[in-house]
């Protein structure tokens, strides 16, 4: 998952159906031709499984929200099943229901067994959402945090290497 | 209600305003000119002047949806019809020349749609220069395999491919359009290969992310214009007895223009088979009198 989805994300002028089983059409259909009912079934079970905001599959995806378009793509790699899924800034330029919408299916996917690494530069979304917080700063790792001990304060911390500031603090 | 109407309404000129057009224009040029347009004979006319170009612009529409673009069309063509020419005014043993002819001219055509597509696709050269300059080389090589002059004179079933008809009224350079464009058709609208097609002027970037092969899609593309401009060629080269070096000056334009009208988009991911057919029959030159020039 990408985290510029106009740039290289989203087919915009093309179809929400097409969006969706394009990574997966190899899979979808063997052989030279299109099978258009599998794959207006797969779409279709992808925009159920995401909740998709769209008149029909037809419409173009340029036409949705961002939220939705997002989900389109979660729906698109979701169709290729992968073991673990890697997401780039999944809630950048999106409204706070759909934000909502996505973080649910992501902890969803969690649940039955997927593994997620999210990139993320919010704070609170890190924070309610991990299980294990790594914190990097100008491209190396500056350290591994558990969901129980993190904190925004030590997110922070990590992320502008001034962690001996707070151990200090914590002994005195 | 009244909104749900006017949307639907919207919608279906969305679709198919092009065709409602070209409706128009036959209906005016009906009731203007009843006695020289609306004749089977004129149809006939119509129909067998727009193959050619309507052909080449098959391939067009191909290259113009994955946001590219073919300026060779035109200089492929002559090749392809020099190499035609070449093999059919050999002496002949039994039609076997005529159908090598034909093969030539087809990979003669499919060779310089394999060299625009590699650098294109590899080269990452913009489509415009890369044709632009394929355009000139083409040209070249036509003028040195004829040697400057046109090569005529071929046995008699080879010009029947441009001059033949059936049942009097069907030409067959309108079987062989409709023939490539039932082709292009099912390759665009109905294969993976078209939905790769599709993606790739969408958004190549997004593409490259979702494991397409964009390169060789690309080249394929360019490889299919070609095929078309052979199979255009071998049209041209019967219909005009002769294979002349300078021809098809212009033909690529004309090509682009039919694409263009046809709906298709220079910024890539829009256009169908269908309104390419459309735009080739509007491109044909409509005359004050209803017959063609």
């Amino acid at each position: 998952m990408t985290e510029d989805r106009k740039y290289n994300g989203c087919f915009l002028p093309l179809s929400v159906s097409l969006n969706i089983i394009i990574a997966s059409l190899n899979q979808i259909c063997k052989g030279f031709f299109i099978d258009k009912k599998q794959v207006l079934k797969k779409a279709q079970e992808m925009e159920q499984a995401m909740a998709i905001k769209t008149p029909n599959l037809e419409q173009l995806i340029v036409n949705l929200s961002g939220g939705n378009q997002q989900k389109a793509l979660i729906g698109r790699w979701l169709l290729t099943e992968p073991e673990v899924f890697i997401i780039d800034e999944p809630t950048r330029g999106i409204d706070v229901g759909a934000k909502s919408e996505i973080h649910k299916l992501m902890t969803n996917l969690a649940k039955q067994g997927k593994g997620i690494i999210m990139i993320s530069s919010e704070l609170p979304e890190i924070w309610g959402m991990s299980d294990r917080i790594m914190v990097m700063r100008e491209g190396k790792l500056t350290g591994i945090l558990d969901a129980k001990e993190a904190s925004p304060e030590k997110i922070l911390a990590y992320a502008t290497q001034q962690v001996s500031n707070i151990k200090t603090k914590e002994v005195s | 209600m009244e909104t749900m109407k006017k949307e639907q309404l919207a919608k279906f000129f969305e679709k198919y305003a092009i065709y409602v057009i070209l409706l128009a224009m036959i209906v005016v040029m009906s009731i203007l000119r009843p006695e020289s347009f609306l004749s089977v004979n004129n149809f006939t006319n119509i129909m067998r002047q727009m193959s050619v170009i309507g052909v080449m612009s098959l391939g067009v529409t191909f290259c113009i949806i994955t946001a590219g673009t073919d300026l060779s069309g035109g200089s492929v063509v002559a090749v392809s019809s020099i190499v035609a020419a070449i093999f059919a005014s050999t002496e002949d043993q039994g039609g076997v020349m005529i159908l090598v002819a034909i093969l030539a001219a087809i990979l003669a055509g499919a060779i310089a749609g394999l060299l625009n597509g590699l650098v294109i696709a590899y080269g990452k050269v913009p489509p415009f220069i890369a044709t632009l300059g394929m355009m000139s080389i083409a040209r070249g090589i036509a003028m040195i395999l004829s040697g400057g002059g046109p090569i005529g004179s071929f046995t008699e079933p080879f010009n029947e491919i441009g001059s033949g008809m059936i049942g009097g009224f069907l030409p067959y350079p309108v079987i062989i359009f409709a023939i490539c464009s039932f082709l292009a058709y099912t390759l665009l609208h109905k294969s993976k290969f078209g939905t790769y097609v599709y993606a790739i002027g969408g958004n190549e970037n997004a593409a490259l992310v979702s494991g397409l092969s964009v390169n060789k899609v690309k080249t394929a593309v360019y490889v299919l214009a070609g095929i078309f401009y052979g199979v255009a060629a071998i049209v041209l080269t019967s219909r005009q007895q002769a294979g002349i070096p300078s021809v098809g000056i212009g033909y690529d334009m004309e090509a682009i223009t039919c694409a263009i009208i046809g709906g298709s988009s220079f910024s890539g991911g829009i256009g169908t088979i269908g309104g390419n057919i459309v735009g080739a029959i509007r491109c044909y030159k409509w005359t004050p009198t209803g017959k063609p020039l």
